[in-house]
Parts: C-alpha cells; sequence; structure tokens
C-alpha cells in the first residue's frame, strides 16, 4: 500500500514539475526550457565567443564572401558583387542583433502584441492608427521588383532568414528565452517598416498643436508671439552672410483669454510632444573646408542624437564590391544600406531638419459614429476602411480598429486626455466622436529612401552626394552634410517641404471640406536650404533654423521646432579656430560650454545685485564663479539649471492649467530670452502673489528659490552632490528596459543645450560619432555607445561605452582588401559559401 | 561477467566470513567502501549521462533519460542473473542527484570554453528579482526534481512485481553488506 501512495505521490510531483515547467504564467514564461542549461537563457553564456574561423554556408549566395572581423567586432565583408554583400549583411545582422530586428520592426509595424502581448497595445494602436503601417505596405507595393533597392531588401531578408532557419534552441537571443517566443522570418517589408519608424520619431513634429493649446488658454495674438514662425535668435544652416548669430526681438503681448472655439478644437486634437522635450532633440554635424584645417583636408564631424538603446541604435560594417562599393559606416538594423559613414572620397552625415511636414484638417463626414463618406468641395467622397485586428502571442485577436482615411491621410477624432505623448498617441474615446480630423504627413507619401542611401554610397564627391539624396529622399527631412577628398563641402536640408496654400504655413488647422486646402507641391530642390562650399570655409547644422525667413522660399517649420543654442556654440568654436585638427572636432562633439548659460547668466546676476537678500547674495556669489560648463565635476550648473527651470515655471504660470499642475504648452528657452529684453512685459508677473513683478523680481526669486532648493536636495554647496556628474547622469535602457540589461546612472559630460546635450531622465544622446578627414587616404575616427553585439552578457554588448563616455573616439580600419587588414586586429575570419557549391 | 545466483548469502551470518571463494569475492561489490565508490561511480556516469541528453534534446531528456535509467534496472533486477547491476541503491536519489550534477556539468562545460555563466546568473537573477544563488538553487532542483520524481514512480511500481523470478526473499531485497 506504501508503495502505491508513493508512486502516487511521485507520480503527482512529476506532473506538477513537467507541467508547471513548461506552463507560462503571465509574464513568468516555461521555467523548465528557459533554465535549460544547454538550451535556455544560460545559452546565453554559450554565445559569447565564435570561432575564429568558421565556413559557413548561404542561400542564394552568387559567389564566396570573404568577411574579417576586426578588434572592434565590425565586419568587413568583401563579395563580389552587390546582392551577396547584402545578404552578407543581413546574415552578420541577424547573428549579432537578431532580437532587435524583430523588436523593431514589429514596433514599427504596429505588431509588438503579438510579441509582448496586451501591454503594448497602445504602441501598435498608435503606429497603425498613424497608418505607418499602410504607408509601407504602398511604398513596397510601388517599388520596382527590378530595381537595385528591391534586389538589396529581399538579398538582406534572404540573410537574415538563412541565419533564422539555421537556429537551434541554444543560438536564440536571450531575450526570446525570457518571452518563451521564437524568432519570425522577415519580411522585405520590415525594411521599409523601420524606414517610417524613423520617420514617426523624427519627423513627429506637430507645432500646431503647442500654439493652438496655447491659444485657447491665453489667446491668439500671444500664442503667435510666443510660438511663432521665425526664431528671435537666428544663426541659420544656409549661412546668411552674417557673422554671429543675429537677434529678431519683437515685442511679445500680454497674455488675454482663450476663446471657447478654440478650446473646443483642442479638445479634439491628440495631444502633442511636450515643448520641454526641445533639448532632447539635438544632432550636430559641421565640416571644415580643407583651407581652415590644420593638415589642409577638409574635415567633416557628425553625432546623431538620438534615444539611446541597448543593443545599439546602430549596427557598424564595411562593405565591399570591389570597383563598385567600398563604403564603411553605421546601418540601422533592418536595413541593407549605411546611413551615415563615408567612402573612398566622400564622407555624410545627417541632422534632423525638424520641419513641419504634418498637416491636420476638419473633415465633414457623413456619420460621425461610423463615418463612410467625407465631403471635398461638396461632393461625398467614400473613406478607405482600414480593419486592424491586434493579437497576442498565442494568436488570438485582443483588439480590433476600424481606421478611416481620406484622400490625405488617416482620420483621427477626439481623444480623452491622457498624458503628455507624441502626435498621434490614441486612446479610445469615451464617447462617439463627433469631430473629425484628417492627416497629411509626408512620412505617409510614396518615396525611395532606399534608393537615395544605394546611391549615395557609391557617390564619388560631395556634390554627388547631394545631387543623389536630394533626387529620391523625402521623409524625414535631414540636414544632409557631405565632404569630399576634392576639398569640397555641402549641407542641404533635404526632404520633402509641402507648398500650402497661399504660401501659407502649418500651424492653423485648415478646412478639409474643400481641395483648396490640400498642399499644391513641395519645395524644388534648387530652393531647399543649402550651402556648398561657403565662403566662411564651414558648414554646421544643430536642429537650428534651416533659413533666415527672408530668404525661405515658404513656410518650413516653426520656431519651437528649431533650438539655436548648440548652432551658436559649434559656430563660435569653428569661427575661432582657422587651423582645425581632427582632435579638435572630437573635441567639440562633446565641448562642455553653453551659450544659452552665457546668455542667461548674465541677467540673473545683474538681477541678484540689486538685492539684499543674504542667500541670494550668496547664490548669485556661486553663480558667478560658475564657468559656464557642464563638466562632470562642476559644482554650480546644478544651481544654474534649477534656477532656468524655476524661471521657466513662474514665467509661464499664465499658460498653466486651472490645476496648476501642467502647461498647455512651453515657449522656447529662445522666446524666454527674447521675454528678457522686456523687463516690464506683463508676462513676468506672477498672477498667483498680489504683487506685480517685472522681470528682475522674477529672476531674483528664480535663483533664490533654486538655492534655496538645490540647498535642500543636495546639502550645502561645497557638498559632492552639487557635482554636475551626480546631479545629470545618462541612462541607456535595453530594447525590453529590462534594468539588468541596461546601463543606467552614467555620469557625463554635458548639459542642457550643450553641443553633447544632457538634460531630463538622460536617455538622449549622441548615438554615432564621428569624424573623417578626406585627405589621399580617407580617415575615420568613431564610437557609439553600446557594442556590437545585442548579446547583454557578451563583452561586444557594452565594450565601446568606456570610450564613449569620455569622449574618445577610436580609429576605423578601413581596409582595401581582405589581406589589408592586419592579422592582429582580425578576431575572427567568416567565409560564406553558396549552399549549392558546399 | 560473473553470474551468481540472486539469493545467495554473501558473508555467513554467524560466522561472519566470506561464503565465497576470494576470486568471486573481488568480483562482487559488496563491502560498504564498494558500495560506496560504486555509487559515486553510478553518480557520476548518470551526471555525464544527463548532461549528454540535456544537450542533445534539452530539458525534456531529464525524464526521459531518468525512465530509460530506472527501465534498464528493472531490467536488470529482472534479468540479474544474467548481468549487473543486481542491486541499486537509492534510485531516485541517485538520479535526482545525477540530473542536478549533469546540468552543472552543461553549465561548467559552458564557464570552461569561455562563457561568462556567472555573469548570466547575475543578470538572469536580476531580471527575475532573485538572488543569483537562488538561481543557481531553482536550476538545479529543476532537473534533481523530474528525475527523482520520474525514478520513484519506476521504482515503486517496479517493486510489487520485480521479485516475481525470485520467490525467496531476502539478499536480492535487502542491503547488501548488511
Amino acid at each position: 500500500m506504501y508503495r502505491f501512495v508513493r508512486a502516487g505521490a511521485a507520480l503527482l510531483v512529476l506532473i506538477a514539475v513537467l507541467w508547471g515547467g513548461s506552463t507560462r504564467f503571465g509574464l513568468i514564461p516555461p521555467i523548465a526550457p528557459l533554465l535549460d542549461p544547454a538550451h535556455g537563457a544560460w545559452s546565453a553564456a554559450a554565445q559569447v565567443h565564435h570561432p575564429r574561423r568558421e565556413t559557413l554556408t548561404l542561400r542564394g549566395l552568387r559567389a564566396p564572401v570573404d568577411v574579417r572581423i576586426d578588434s572592434r567586432d565590425v565586419p568587413h565583408i568583401f563579395a563580389t558583387n552587390e546582392p551577396d554583400v547584402y545578404r552578407a549583411l543581413g546574415y552578420l545582422t541577424a547573428r549579432d542583433r537578431l532580437f532587435q530586428l524583430e523588436l523593431q520592426s514589429r514596433a514599427a509595424a504596429g505588431r509588438l502584441t503579438e510579441l509582448l502581448g496586451s501591454r503594448t497595445l497602445d504602441l501598435d494602436r498608435e503606429m497603425r492608427r498613424l497608418g505607418l503601417p499602410r504607408a509601407a505596405e504602398r511604398k513596397l507595393a510601388g517599388m520596382d521588383t527590378m530595381s537595385a533597392e528591391w534586389k538589396a531588401i529581399v538579398a538582406y531578408g534572404q540573410g537574415i532568414n538563412d541565419y533564422i532557419d539555421g537556429l537551434t534552441p541554444a543560438d536564440l537571443p536571450i531575450e526570446y528565452h525570457l518571452l518563451g517566443a521564437r524568432p519570425s522570418r522577415w519580411e522585405p517589408i520590415n525594411s521599409v517598416h523601420l524606414l517610417n519608424r524613423m520617420g514617426w520619431t523624427l519627423a513627429s513634429d506637430a507645432p500646431e498643436l503647442a500654439r493652438l493649446r496655447a491659444a485657447a488658454t491665453i489667446g491668439e495674438a500671444a500664442a503667435k508671439a510666443l510660438f511663432p514662425v521665425a526664431s528671435p535668435i537666428e544663426e541659420p544652416i544656409q549661412p546668411s552672410g552674417q557673422w554671429g548669430p543675429q537677434f529678431r526681438i519683437t515685442s511679445i503681448p500680454p497674455p488675454a483669454t482663450g476663446d471657447s472655439a478654440t478650446r473646443a478644437m483642442v479638445a479634439a486634437l491628440p495631444t502633442a510632444r511636450n515643448g520641454d522635450e526641445e533639448q532632447f532633440q539635438a544632432s550636430n554635424n559641421w565640416a571644415v573646408a580643407p583651407w581652415r584645417t590644420k593638415d589642409k583636408h577638409a574635415l567633416l564631424a557628425g553625432d546623431p542624437h538620438l534615444t539611446l538603446t541597448l543593443p545599439s541604435i546602430w549596427y557598424e560594417a564595411h562593405l565591399v564590391v570591389p570597383g563598385r562599393l567600398d563604403v564603411y559606416g553605421v546601418t540601422l538594423p533592418g536595413a541593407p544600406v549605411v546611413v551615415i559613414g563615408f567612402n573612398r572620397d566622400v564622407a555624410w552625415t545627417f541632422t534632423n531638419t525638424n520641419a513641419d511636414v504634418m498637416d491636420f484638417y476638419r473633415e465633414t463626414v457623413d456619420d460621425a459614429g461610423h463615418p463612410t463618406k467625407y465631403l471635398l468641395d461638396r461632393a461625398w467622397h467614400p473613406l478607405e476602411e482600414r480593419i486592424e485586428k491586434y493579437r497576442d502571442p498565442s494568436g488570438h485577436v485582443i483588439h480590433v480598429d476600424t481606421i478611416y482615411f481620406s484622400h490625405r491621410g488617416p482620420l483621427t477624432h477626439p481623444f480623452s486626455p491622457g498624458r503628455d505623448q507624441k502626435v498621434g498617441t490614441l486612446q479610445t474615446p469615451r464617447q462617439p466622436p463627433t469631430n473629425w480630423m484628417s492627416m497629411r504627413w509626408t512620412v505617409l507619401e510614396s518615396s525611395s529612401e532606399l534608393h537615395a542611401f544605394l546611391t549615395g554610397m557609391h557617390a564619388r564627391s560631395a556634390n554627388e552626394f547631394q545631387q543623389a539624396m536630394g533626387a529620391s529622399f523625402f521623409a524625414p527631412a535631414q540636414n544632409m552634410l557631405s565632404a569630399d577628398r576634392g576639398g569640397h563641402i555641402a549641407l542641404r536640408s533635404t526632404g520633402h517641404f509641402p507648398i500650402r496654400p497661399n504660401h501659407g504655413d502649418g500651424l492653423t488647422i485648415r478646412d478639409g471640406a474643400s481641395s483648396a486646402s490640400d498642399w499644391t507641391g513641395y519645395w524644388p530642390v534648387d530652393r531647399y536650404p543649402q550651402a556648398f562650399d561657403p565662403p566662411q570655409g564651414y558648414v554646421a547644422s544643430a536642429n537650428q533654423e534651416p533659413l533666415s525667413p527672408e530668404r525661405s522660399f515658404a513656410y518650413l517649420g516653426a520656431e519651437s521646432s528649431f533650438i539655436p543654442w548648440r548652432a551658436m556654440r559649434i559656430n563660435t568654436l569653428l569661427r575661432d579656430n582657422r587651423a582645425v585638427t581632427m582632435d579638435d572636432m572630437r573635441k567639440y562633439q562633446t565641448d562642455p560650454g553653453s551659450a544659452r548659460a552665457d546668455l542667461f547668466v548674465p541677467y540673473f546676476l545683474n538681477a541678484a545685485r540689486r538685492s539684499n537678500d543674504t542667500a541670494l547674495v550668496h547664490a548669485a556669489a556661486l553663480l558667478a564663479r560658475w564657468d559656464r560648463k557642464y563638466t562632470k565635476g562642476n559644482e554650480r550648473a546644478v544651481l544654474f539649471e534649477a534656477a532656468m527651470r524655476r524661471l521657466v515655471d513662474l514665467t509661464w504660470d499664465e499658460l498653466l492649467s486651472p490645476d496648476g499642475r501642467t502647461r498647455a504648452a512651453t515657449p522656447s528657452t529662445a522666446m524666454l530670452y527674447a521675454l528678457l529684453q522686456q523687463p516690464s512685459n506683463r508676462w513676468w508677473d506672477d498672477r498667483r502673489t498680489p504683487d506685480v513683478e517685472d522681470r528682475d523680481a522674477l529672476l531674483r526669486r528664480s535663483l533664490g528659490d533654486a538655492y534655496a532648493d538645490v540647498m535642500h536636495e543636495h546639502g550645502a554647496p561645497e557638498r559632492p552632490a552639487w557635482r554636475w556628474g551626480e546631479v545629470q547622469q545618462m541612462n541607456i535602457y535595453h530594447l525590453l528596459r529590462i534594468p539588468a540589461f541596461s546601463i543606467l546612472g552614467i555620469p557625463m559630460q554635458g548639459g542642457p543645450s550643450t553641443l553633447s546635450p544632457l538634460s531630463g531622465d538622460g536617455t538622449h544622446g549622441a548615438s554615432w560619432r564621428m569624424v573623417v578627414e578626406l585627405g589621399p587616404n580617407v580617415r575615420g575616427w568613431a564610437t557609439y555607445p553600446g557594442g556590437q553585439s545585442g548579446n547583454p552578457v557578451s563583452p561586444r554588448y557594452r565594450d565601446h561605452m568606456e570610450l564613449w563616455e569620455r569622449g574618445g573616439l577610436d580609429p576605423l580600419l578601413f581596409p582595401t582588401t581582405v589581406q589589408a587588414l592586419p592579422p592582429r586586429q582580425t578576431s575572427a575570419a567568416i567565409t560564406l559559401v553558396p549552399a549549392e557549391k558546399r | 561477467m560473473l553470474i551468481t545466483p540472486r539469493n545467495t548469502p554473501v558473508v555467513n551470518r554467524r560466522s561472519g566470513k566470506w561464503k565465497l571463494p576470494w576470486t568471486k569475492r573481488a568480483h562482487r561489490l559488496t563491502t560498504r567502501r564498494f558500495i560506496a565508490t560504486r555509487l559515486v561511480l553510478r553518480i557520476i556516469v548518470v551526471s555525464f549521462a544527463y548532461a549528454i541528453a540535456t544537450m542533445a534534446f534539452g530539458w525534456r531528456a531529464v525524464p526521459v533519460v531518468t525512465a530509460i535509467y530506472g527501465l534498464a534496472q528493472t531490467w536488470a533486477l529482472w534479468f540479474g542473473h544474467l548481468g549487473e547491476p543486481r542491486y541499486t541503491h537509492a534510485p531516485a536519489t541517485v538520479a535526482a542527484l545525477g540530473a542536478a550534477i549533469g546540468w552543472g556539468l552543461v553549465l561548467a562545460l559552458t564557464a570552461w570554453r569561455g562563457g561568462p555563466v556567472l555573469l548570466v546568473a547575475h543578470q538572469l537573477a536580476a531580471v527575475m528579482q532573485i538572488p543569483s544563488g537562488a538561481l543557481f538553487a531553482v536550476t538545479f532542483v529543476l532537473p534533481a526534481l523530474m528525475a527523482g520524481s520520474t525514478m520513484l514512480v519506476i521504482t515503486s511500481l517496479r517493486s510489487s512485481q520485480w521479485r516475481r523470478p525470485y520467490p525467496t526473499s531476502g539478499a536480492a531485497s535487502r542491503r547488501p553488506g548488511s
């Protein structure tokens, strides 16, 4: 009897262990396969090292491909034809970044729920309701299957799929084990999704929303003045002949009361990007003509700033097809092109133009609850209806959306108020929609960015590169900088810039019932903001206003989208140096100086001079001793930043919501500087106090409050807690925001509005820093945060971090042949052979 | 291979002397030391079997290997007169220990090849919000539970039948050397 009891008990335990071990419980994946030491999460340890010599088969290759992995883990791919080089790139990218490929393409396609479940439903709905997956399908359908870009994405995808097909559970990235998932096969459309996603990241600014929200609170006139088209501080991308920044200060009308019609319209609009984000969008590029450099070779520098992730946004590679292609740089995992880099003749890099390329229209529909038609020129036109189904990892439909499209783009409707998010963060309406808006956006239009990149990679001169991009690159608009071995430098803001009816701006919501409201075309390329070999001997862009308003062909974007501070700083540095070296360029990329601090600090000091308040005098003395630099050990930057935050809060109190928690919109710091020139403007009065304050009173109060706050939070000024590196740190999260796979709390040099900006939650930063010297032999130096590997336990996951943190750059190996790569700098050799021939 | 009737007493209980000549005694693992040695050897062999099977077939190999091992023992006991082993000491414990050690061997092999096992443990434990030690413990307890319970089922079921060919109870069911 005892034996049977024992057998029964043991059987129960066995069943419990087998069932429990292989069953998912909510977010917890099946524990037995997860902890399998050979095929589960532990296998991440075994994936760290690749053999030094490998011969691998790849389907579809036309000829063998030689790959050398250098000491920085960068693959140098030597193929005999271009499809083979992209196929090999796809294979190697998948080997290093498979999970990233899948996650990013799913995010762009609005299919994250299929991998991560319902917690990502809002993100997926956002993508689909913006019409991005539909646009990708249309772009792919419009591609010529005989074109080079089609062949490239197909070959690249085949390379990825070849890797996926050969995977065993032991080869799966650790994230798949944690999710209990398997990789899905790669489709060519994923490459298009990713480029669309980049458009969403870089070109979803809708300044009309901020202005409208402000108008609803402070009235039309004040809103127009605080959210103008032209920047009050101007040092444009296209040099205007001026030697330094130009200030255009206009009088700012006092706050009034918003009208009810505007308030109703605001309620019908999606929530917009928070105006305080200006410091996050921050990329730089500049090039110096040979006559201004020490070695008399053109120099180019670029550091695109994005939301940093681990694994890194970029995958570094060198692609060689002798006689046809020899290009080095960073690729976006999922796209078979070098986005930023150099070849044997030309180097190029981008910053974001921040053009306003998204407009809204009030639509009249036949049925507010379930529209089928919309009114256009007094006739009803059918709306395209698209049913979007969202599935969970088991394939069950968890949500269904019906999305309507007019000829302009997707229709949106009133949304329940939410936290400040990017445009198009849509939430389920709590009541049937009444006001429908349609949206037109260049990112959704047919385009051929892949073609532009593929052609640009083959360019032989800076001008040729600009021609290639100008012909095919439509969105997101970028300030494209190029320099060549011939000593030419060129910068052009390239992309589709819409022309509004009557050359109007994009800051109004137009009537959708009339086709006269539609865009009438795009800017001609020759009117794009541009500079080819300007007399000043350098060109620079840092997300500032591209053109002086008087030179502008039409409306390009609003002041709130452009930031002058970094451009002012880099132009100052370049103006002052007539023998620029590569090392100067490197140092400038992390320069701790701030044009913003240079302009604002004197106002605080002057205001405090007239005070007898001991604490304020002490605070002013501390600020006066500040060198206005954001180095890690600096102990005064924290006081200035606290004072600036307080000044913003006190000045723009009229824009606060009735509950006093959120602002309808926040004018830029450039506008705040413009207001400083108007000391008795009524905007300086804090309505919440009985006194009527002027500028200096508010500056004094800001500094005094800031001093008290910092003392309260960090102790006495002599304490290490005042050090900038202790206060503001960089946080680089893993794609799934798993803290163990992230690098958090990195003290860095840089602050708001420095060339390497650091602010807010510290998640934005230089995603790639590169300097290229265009001498007889092109030489490059670069680094990026993270490493080539996507495996969090690999030393290659974060091996570039230390160099990146201290602003260093690695010399890049740019061998002409396989044999030219020194053996001591070769970590592995891979031969890829056609599957049929092995 | 030594062929000895299964129910032959090994030691004379009264005199305590060997009943078999030394040539035969040498081949029989009857002393405690030999039993211990044999137990250790068995655990090692079983551990390697679990390690190899897990590397080849994954975690599901653990109950399968245990089942094969248990059935093989049953078979050996059933036809004990044909060969070794003739007695299995604490088979469930051997299986459980073997499975745990087998998984440990796989991790050790990974570490020996340069894989950062401790780093994986640290990061994985952080993801799961448990101490690294607990992660190792779970990793070893899991196969032990699978193997131990599988073996217990098999031994419990077989113990009601395995004596059938041997009409007398005695040494076969008794601990050798006791």
